[in-house]
Parts: C-alpha cells; structure tokens; sequence
C-alpha cells in the first residue's frame, strides 16, 4: 500500500493539489517558498552572473565565427590573422589572470581555447586549404584538449569530445573517400563507437558523481553503435564489416546493461534495454517487410510486436525499481 | 519534508484545512485522489508505461485498419475512433496498471489516428484537417484525464496551430507573432500560477509543462521554407518591414521585463537598483538585435526558469538560444558581417555586465582571489596549450607562403558549384576537367604527383603520372591523394568574401601556385578570358 502524502512535495504534486482546490494561492505560494522554489536575491545574483559571463563568452565567440566567416576583405589577410591570434592569446592570458578558480577565468581562457578554430578557419581561407577541412577540426579538438588539461574545466573536454566525433567523420569523407556505413569507412566509425563507448562506461563505474563527459561519450557511441547496428541488420547481401557492426553494436548495449546491474544503476540498465529492443525492432521489420513481404497485414503484425515490447519492457521497468518514499 | 510534512506545516499556520491529511473526510480524498497518479510508484509506472514501442505499435495497428479501408466508411472509422477515445477515457480513470497505461496511449493514439483519417475523407484542405486536429485534441484533453496523454495533446495541438499559421502563409512577421502569443500564455501560465491554477483546474499542468517545448520549436526548427532559404520563424528577410522586427524583439523583451517586475514583487530585496540592471540587460539585448527576436525568446524561458526554479525550463532557453545561434549562421537574409556586429556586441555587453553585476553587487565577494604562484601556474600550463595553438597555424603560414614565393602560376580548368562552410563561410566546390583525363583511377597510388605542362597562357595540361622519371623542360609536378573514386589536387573548394558568388560565376579555371617539388596553393579563379576574379588575397 502507498500513500499517496509520503513522498517529497515535488513541483508535479503542489501544482496537482492546487489544480485540485486543496491549496489555494496563498497556500501554494507559501508551499512553493517552504520547497525553495521561491529564489532568493542570492540565488538571482548567482543567476545572473553565471548566465551573462556563459551567454557573452559563447555569443562573443559565435561573432568571432560569424566575422571571419564573412571573409570581409577590407582587412589584410596578415591583419586578419593577427587579430585573430591576439584575440586568441588575450582571452587565455586574460583567463590565467583571473583565475582558474573562478568562473570568469575559466570562461575567458576556454574562450581562447574555442578561437583556436576561428583562427584556423581563417588560416584556412587565406591559403584555400579546404572547407570543413578535417585537418582543422583535428587540430582544434586536440588544442582544446590541451586548454581542457590547463583548464581542468568539463565542458572544454565535452567541447574537444564533439569536436574529435566531427573530425572523424569529415577524415572518413575527405581522407578516405569513403562513407561512415561502408568499409573503410565502417571501421573508423566502429573504432569510434567503441572508443566512446569504453571512455563513457569507464568513466561510470570509476565515477559515482554526475559526469558530463562520460554521459556524452556514452550517448554519442551508444547512437554511433546504434546506427551502425540497424544498418547491418537492415542491408542486404550482409556486405563487408557488417557483421562486425552487428557485434559491436550487441556488445555496446550488453555492455551498458551489465554494467548498470553491477552498479545498480537503473538508468544504464535502461539504456542498455532500450538499446537492445531497438535492434530487435529493426529485425522485426526486417523479417515482417522485407524476408516475409507481409505489406497490410504486417502493419498488424509489427504493431502487435511492439505493443507487446513495450508491455515487456514497462514491466521489466516496474519490476526492477524498487519503490521506497511511498511505504507506509 | 514530505508532502505529508508541508500539508501539517501549512496546517498550522492556517493556510489549508487539516482534514486534507485526513483520507476519511472530503478534503483528504480530495487530496489522496489529486495525488494517484503522482505518487512515486504512480509516476514510476508513468515512465513503465509511455515508451516509443508502445507509440509505435499503436500508429501501425491504427493505420493497419487505415489501409483495409475501415475509414472509408466515415461513420465506422468515427465510431471506431470515438471509441478508442472513450475506452482511453475510462481506463483513465482511477489507478492503474502498467498495461492499463499502455492502453490508453494504444487507445488514444489509435482513436485519433482513425478520426483524422476519417476527416480526410470528408475535408479535403489542409487547413480543414489542421483545424480537426486541434479540435481532436482540445477533445482528448477534455476526456482524458492522463497528465501525459493530456501534455502530449497540448503539443500536438500547438503543432497544429503553427503548421496552420504555414499553411495561411502567415509570412515570418505572423509566425513571429503566433510564437511571441504562446510564449505569452507560457509566461502568463507560470507566473499567475496560484491564480490560474484553482481556475483552470487540471488543464494547467498539461498547458503549463507543454507550451515551453511549443515556444522553443519555432526558434529551433522552421515549419516550412517556402519563401526560400529564409528561415520562416523569428527571423525576418531583409523585405520586412522594421518596425514588425521591433515589434517582435520588443515583445519578447516585455515579456522578460514582465517576469522581472514579478521576481521584485516576490522578492522585494530584489527591487531597484537590481531590478533596473536586468531590465538594462533586456531592453540591451533587444535594441542590439532588432532581427533576432530568437534570442530574446530564448532569454525569456531562462528568466522563467529562474523565476520558477525549474531547471527544465532554464535548460529550455539555452538550447533554445544555441540552436538558434547555429541555425542563424545558415540564414542568408542577414549578412554574416552584420550577424557578427550583433553576436559581439552582445557578447561582450554581458561580459561588461557581469563585471558591473559583480562590482556594484552588495554580497561577499568570493574570497580574495588566488594566490600570486597558483595564477603563475595556471598561466604558466595555459602558456602551454597557447603556443600549441599558435604553432600550427604558425607552421601552415610559413609552408603556404614558401609555395607562394617560389610557385609557377598554372591555371586548371573546372567547373564550379556553391554551398556554406562549417565555419569557413561561402565557397565554391571546384571539379578539376585534368581529373577526367587519369583513366582508371583505382590503379593510382594512394599519394603522388602527376606531371604537367602548360601553354602559353598558364593553362595545364595533363601528360602522365609521375614514375620517378625526370623532368622535361616545361613539365612541373602536382600532388595528388586518391580519395576513395575521387582524386584530390589539394584544393578542392574556394572559399570566397560574402555577396562575391555572383561574380564568380564566371569562373572557368583555378589559378594555383605550383612549388616545384609538387605542393600548391589555390590563389584565386579567373574567367573564360584567364582575367582573375573577385578579391585577390595573394599579389604575386
């Protein structure tokens, strides 16, 4: 039995008991304040500080881009790098001036980080080495690297993370010639798959705390595998590296299910499971369109397939949380 | 606290009737039943029962019964649909189970999908199904008494509302409008709260938790592209008048000082000089991005946020501002020049804002700074990573230059097209006519040279791919990097000033320098008559 009273007064339940006529307005105002969600003066100074320094750092960089993007000619190609470079340099020594310690420090030297890749954009104008050249995302991802070691700051690392997923796509396309879902190209996106993927479980079983980079690492490889995993099953003929996708992909989501029953981490567990009943989806599909060419009648067919899924995998959900607030 | 807790603490302080904590009287099934379905095991059953399997599985059995021609016959699919509805309805009702759950969104999603498709064979615009769907959903909310189901509904509906503003061609100025008019009800629904919730009852929280995520599609997403490549929503083409984008950016800007006034009256401590530094911030923002009202949208969620301590909604704004921020740089109606005058001065406005916030503010400042020897660290490992990122573009200047210094000038024949880079801006792609002439092209090596001469005018011609063998007199190398089917001459795109695509057009050969051990740099294009085009950046 539960009562429905036990459990913490969230937003969801004060706004219901209110729409309910149990409180009214002055009682859900008091209610809201004795919650916090009432801000104080403090928590709007610390607001307002933390949004205007993020909000001007990544406005003031997105003008940096949108200026050299402009390839405006009425500065010299010399006098355009060299704004650029010193641009680049102040913001860092500016931000080693502050302070790593603080907030503004930490901004103003990540945003010496991220004009490495204006200035390479522009490098890259003047001499024509290439649009979207892979080389300058590489370079810039391992620079901000470099500030993110200096900077000891988690979104410099989320920010080089994306940045190296871009360059291995656009290396696969303008190196390689190939494309990310057939070979060579397959391997290098499966390397990165499965690098991610090792980098955000890694870092989930080491770390107990909330952790940006692994959770991104995890959610970029997990969507990488997936892909990948779908695509196998979906193609046909079985071409080359295909099954090897297949098998990644099947691990990654074993792997993330295995992982979060040993932590007892329920929201792995789940990703884990999502994963998998993703692929058997596809393989459905697969075999219900595709393999058996069932047209109408397989809409009823794969429709009752996943309704059922969807029972499976709420009552697996139910099953494995253990519901404790609500205990009388 | 528990809710339990907070009902006995508002109790004593004669804010609410003590029954409600008592479930044997009126008040306190009141109370018990407002909270079924928001208990922890109500809400973790919530989360059992709503995934995409379960959505899916009903839009195919839905449209299973679609495609035998069920909804021909309209009053079948009606009755067929109504009952979904119904049965949606009554499994609502009182507590459930997980497969209670997913049988309502089987029911609700199966009903509406055979009502719609019903409706289609009697409306025949698409206003008139667009009209039938926020009508369906109004209905759906009406009957279900699902928080889900109902917030979907909510969405949908919105969708529909925005879909049939495009479907009017309401043009940006009306889309703008449409979004600044949810964006009001959103700020309205939450910052009334107290006052509209006992009024509107159970419409609250589906209205409330949906309309944020309404507000932030059309700065994010456009619902159509008609006029263009301009991006229909917020951000206005060149053609519209000022004063509509004054309008936009200043309602959105009122809106914001609407939440701030209310965040002095909830907090009087907050009131003058505080109050007035935000409202600065504001009517700043909006004066310095007359065509941007997407920022100011995005700032007003954040605000909310604050003002409602929710961290969903302050979340809300800054995607809402970044994917603006990202979808803006693709916009052609504003030039990149301008866009960046715009970025920067805001950029650095908030910059100096938060060093004013910071001195003028009357709280305890954050210590007395780090030591001398730590910021010599920190700059010392910043230094670091510094020369790291001057070298390499340091290396690349000083290796183009050296080609230009001592490169023949060859021109290649090609053909151009036109798209924008990640960061670069405009360019041009260039195909090379020399690369047709290598025959097979997987028999090349990886990397190499192919040797070349030119006539009198520069223009290259291809004579064969280098084997070791010296030079003859006029032949000269170029390197080569076979991609895949495709072979690389080293610069396959011209990147050029913003507004300069017109006049190169008229491009029919790549001007290149030419080192002589086979390295080359792309100094500009020239036309049919070899005269060069458009800005040069290299003087040789």
């Amino acid at each position: 039995m539960s009562d429905p009273l036990a459990g913490p007064p969230i937003a969801a339940r004060l706004h219901a008991l209110a729409a309910a006529g149990v409180l009214g307005p002055a009682a859900l105002e008091r209610a809201l304040e004795l919650t916090g969600r009432r801000p104080t003066a403090a928590s709007w100074y610390r607001f307002a500080r933390f949004q205007l320094i993020i909000l001007g750092t990544v406005l003031a960089v997105a003008g940096a881009i949108f200026f050299i993007a402009a390839n405006w000619d009425v500065f010299t190609p010399q006098a355009r790098m060299g704004l650029a470079a010193a641009a680049m340099a102040s913001a860092t020594l500016a931000g080693g001036w502050i302070g790593l310690d603080r907030l503004s420090g930490r901004a103003a030297a990540l945003a010496g980080g991220l004009l490495f890749g204006p200035l390479m954009a522009l490098v890259g104008q003047v001499y024509q080495t290439g649009a979207d050249a892979y080389e300058l995302f590489l370079a810039w991802s391992l620079v901000l690297a470099g500030y993110a070691l200096a900077i000891r700051f988690a979104g410099a690392w989320v920010t080089a993370l994306l940045l190296g997923v871009v360059t291995i796509y656009l290396w696969i396309d303008q190196a390689l010639g190939s494309h990310p879902f057939e070979t060579p190209g397959l391997w290098a996106s499966l390397a990165g798959a499965a690098a991610l993927t090792a980098l955000g479980l890694a870092r989930r079983a080491t770390r107990r705390d909330a952790d940006a980079i692994g959770a991104v690492a995890l959610v970029l490889g997990g969507s990488i595998g997936f892909a990948h995993g779908a695509a196998a099953i979906g193609v046909d003929g079985w071409p080359s590296g295909q099954g090897l996708a297949l098998l990644l992909a099947l691990a990654q989501a074993a792997g993330t299910l295995l992982l979060g029953r040993r932590l007892g981490d329920l929201g792995l567990e789940r990703g884990g499971v999502a994963f998998l009943f993703g692929l058997l989806t596809v393989a459905e599909g697969k075999l219900i369109f595709d393999v058996l060419d069932a047209e109408v009648g397989g809409l009823l067919l794969m429709g009752v397939l996943l309704s059922v899924q969807g029972y499976v995998g709420g009552e697996w959900f139910r099953a494995r949380r253990p519901v404790v607030e609500d205990a009388t | 606290m528990s809710t339990r807790g907070l009902l006995e603490h508002l109790a004593e302080e004669g804010l609410v009737e003590r029954d409600v904590l008592d479930e044997a009287t009126p008040a306190g099934q009141k109370a018990h039943a407002a909270l079924a379905g928001l208990t922890s095991e109500g809400l973790h059953l919530q989360q059992a029962g709503t995934s995409v399997s379960v959505w899916l599985g009903a839009l195919l059995m839905a449209l299973f019964l679609v495609q035998m021609d069920v909804t021909e016959v309209v009053p079948l699919g009606l009755l067929l649909g109504a009952a979904g509805l119904a049965l949606a309805a009554v499994l609502a009702r009182g507590a459930a189970s997980v497969l209670e759950l997913q049988l309502r969104w089987i029911a609700t999603i199966g009903g509406q999908i055979l009502i719609l498709a019903s409706l289609s064979e009697v409306f025949r615009s698409d206003e008139s199904m667009l009209v039938a769907a926020i009508v369906l959903q109004a209905v759906t909310l009406a009957l279900v008494r699902d928080l889900a189901i109902g917030t979907a509904a909510v969405m949908v509906a919105a969708g529909a509302a925005l879909g049939l503003a495009a479907e009017l061609r309401v043009g940006p100025f009306g889309h703008g409008l449409v979004a600044l008019f949810l964006g009001t009800c959103t700020c309205a629904l939450w910052v009334e709260q107290a006052q509209l919730l006992p009024r509107l009852g159970r419409l609250w929280q589906p209205l409330a938790y949906a309309l944020p995520l309404v507000v932030w599609a059309p700065i994010t997403a456009g619902l159509e592209r008609r006029g263009g490549d301009e991006l229909p929503l917020f951000l206005l083409s060149p053609g519209d008048i000022p004063p509509g984008a004054l309008a936009l950016s200043a309602g959105w800007a009122a809106l914001s000082t609407w939440l701030i006034g209310q965040a002095g009256r909830e907090r009087p401590e907050l009131r003058g000089r505080s109050q007035w530094f935000a409202w600065a911030v504001v009517w700043l923002t909006a004066l310095f991005g007359l065509d941007t009202p997407g920022l100011g949208a995005g700032l007003t969620l954040l605000l909310l946020g604050q003002l409602r301590a929710s961290a969903s909604l302050r979340l809300l704004g800054l995607v809402a501002i970044g994917s603006f921020l990202f979808l803006w740089y693709y916009e052609h109606g504003t030039t990149l020049l301008t866009k960046s005058i715009v970025a920067v001065s805001h950029g650095l406005s908030f910059l100096v804002l938060a060093a004013v916030l910071r001195r003028g503010a009357d709280r305890p400042r954050e210590g007395q700074g780090r030591p001398l020897p730590a910021r010599i660290a920190d700059l010392r490992w910043l230094s670091l990573a510094l020369a790291l990122g001057l070298a390499i573009p340091g290396y690349v200047v000083i290796q183009k230059e050296q080609v230009l210094g001592s490169g023949e000038t060859v021109l290649l024949p090609l053909a151009p097209v036109d798209p924008r880079s990640l960061m670069q801006g405009d360019y041009m792609e260039l195909r090379y006519a020399l690369i047709g002439e290598l025959g097979d092209v997987d028999r090349l090596a990886p990397r190499g040279t192919l040797v070349i001469t030119r006539d009198g005018d520069h223009v290259a011609r291809f004579v064969r791919v280098d084997d070791g063998r010296a030079l003859a007199p006029g032949e000269l190398r170029l390197r080569y990097a076979r991609r895949g089917r495709d072979v690389s001459l080293g610069a396959e795109t011209f990147l050029f000033p913003e507004g300069e695509g017109p006049t190169l057009a008229a491009a029919r050969y790549g001007e290149l320098a030419l080192a002589p051990a086979g390295d080359s740099v792309l100094i500009g294009l020239r036309d049919e008559a070899r005269r060069p085009l458009g800005t040069r950046q290299h003087d040789r």
